[in-house]
């Protein structure tokens, strides 16, 4: 009799158990695969966050035009009330189109007032960060400049010393959907730089520049977000120099998408757009008020 | 002791006979947004569904990143702004048949499915409509739905209104095999 019941027990065990199998097989078949691993998409809204370039791309056979304006010093000595805070001047513009070759892979050129300079630049996603797997995004982006404008005084002895480069690594992280961040390692090289010393600490600018960025964007909702952005450089002769002043370029802004538009608005003291012309050359400081309204359209066509 | 043994044999036998899965192996969900500024469709094939004739049961999960646009701003707008896949990355659809048919027949049934529809995580309940079709060892799933996108909260921005349909009609289609034994 003790036999039977523990027949009995193990019984009802089995049967229980091939019955909470059976009552799983249709649950279980989801959970397959449910952890692999998806693209972490829109870590930024687009290819540029103020000046600095985002890890995006255009898409693939898109399009992105774009228009990048900069108003004069809200405040100091070529702002106030007389260029309505800036608004009468353009500090700089630029124009630029940037196609997607491939989803990974961009080409783009863009021209500025500033020194005129055009550029053409690649830009390439190494790794994309992965939901459940890498944690970031990796991309590489390079540029050359050329300044074509009038030979003033011989400042350019010969056709290679209008041109400069730009290398960088950007490394960025979507943390939530609210929060971006990201971290720009920036080499700058110039064919041609001045013979000014630093009369602070006697050191001569170089051709070789290396500048750190930070980057950030905090969604307020889907369509509207807060973003920043931060240039360190590393260089002794930028450092008090009261002959060719410079101050770290940062940038504040407030972006808006409305379908396959996105607006920009921003504050940055960099008068300079791309990196070749802001990162040596920024000489209007936050705190004398040299600070500019800028805005920045963006077109995304056939995406 | 030997009788209890057999019974028992055969009462599990017979519940793994009646409680066999069905599985898909092909499927393809496609959704269109019709309004006269723009056309929008858009199609995945990595959709799962899950079927069990003898409890009556229909499961279905979609991830709602495997859905491709014809253009990938659309694409990105979709996961970003409106289904807002990272929070909520999977549609899914649980549901009984009802009704009186035994579907564990071969044969082809006008079934009415009732359950939950979640999308942008949000549940309602919902009784589609389809066709059920069993023959060859093989389930066939068609099924044709409306969303109503306020229903499961996802929100148009103003500008983008003219272009999407507040009513997004779905098409779905299922073939499922026996589950295979892991």
């Amino acid at each position: 009799m003790v036999f039977l019941k523990k027949g009995f027990l193990l019984a009802a065990c089995v049967s229980c158990t091939v019955l909470s199998a059976q009552e799983d097989g249709m649950a279980s078949f989801f959970e397959e695969e449910a952890d692999q691993s998806t693209k972490v998409i829109a870590t930024f809204k687009s290819t540029h966050l103020i000046n600095a370039e985002t890890n995006e791309t255009v898409k693939k056979k898109s399009l992105d035009f774009r228009i990048t304006h900069r108003f004069g010093d809200i405040a100091g000595d070529g702002g106030g009330g007389h260029t309505l805070w800036g608004l009468d001047n353009a500090s700089n513009i630029r124009f630029s189109f940037d196609y997607g070759i491939t989803d990974k892979l961009t080409i783009g050129v863009g021209r500025s007032k500033e020194n005129e300079h055009i550029d053409a630049s690649v830009k390439y996603k190494v790794m994309e960060q992965m939901k459940g797997g890498f944690p970031m995004s990796i991309v590489v982006f390079a540029n050359t400049g050329i300044i074509p404008r009038k030979n003033i005084g011989e400042q350019f002895p010969s056709f290679t010393s209008r041109l400069s480069y730009s290398y960088q690594a950007i490394f960025t992280k979507k943390i939530n959907w609210r929060a971006s961040i990201g971290l720009l390692p920036t080499f700058v090289h110039r064919n041609r730089v001045s013979n000014d010393i630093n009369a602070a600490n006697g050191s001569q600018d170089q051709n070789d520049l290396f500048s750190m960025a930070a980057i950030g964007r905090f969604k307020i909702t889907q369509s509207l977000g807060i973003i920043a952005e931060y240039f360190y450089t590393f260089s002794e002769f930028r450092r008090n120099n009261t002959l060719n002043p410079y101050y770290m370029p940062l940038g504040v802004g407030v972006e808006i998408e409305t379908g396959g538009h996105v607006f920009q608005v921003n504050f940055t003291n960099a008068s300079g757009i791309i990196y070749n012309d802001f990162i040596p050359n920024s000489a209007d400081s936050w705190d004398s008020g040299a600070f500019k309204i800028g805005f920045t359209i963006s077109r995304v066509f056939g995406g | 002791m030997k009788k209890f043994i057999l019974l028992f044999i055969a009462l599990s036998t017979g519940l793994i006979i009646n409680a066999q899965v069905y599985t898909s192996t092909s499927s393809d969900v496609s959704f269109d947004s019709k309004t006269p500024m723009e056309d929008i469709y858009a199609q995945t094939k990595k959709a799962k569904a899950a079927v069990s004739l003898s409890k009556r049961r229909i499961m279905v999960k979609i991830k709602m990143i495997s859905f491709k646009f014809e253009k990938p701003l659309m694409e990105e707008h979709f996961n970003e702004k409106y289904v807002e896949t990272e929070k909520y990355p999977d549609a899914k659809f649980d549901g009984l048949i009802q009704g009186e048919a035994d579907v564990t027949k071969d044969g082809t049934y006008q079934v009415k499915v009732k359950g939950i529809l979640e999308i942008h995580g949000v549940k309602q309940e919902r009784t589609l409509e389809g066709t059920l079709t069993v023959a060859d060892g093989l389930v066939d799933l068609k099924t044709n739905f409306s969303v109503v996108l306020k229903d499961h909260k996802i929100k148009v921005p103003k500008v983008v209104l003219k272009n999407i349909a507040e009513t997004i009609n779905v098409k779905a289609h299922f073939v499922c095999a026996p589950r295979k034994k892991q």
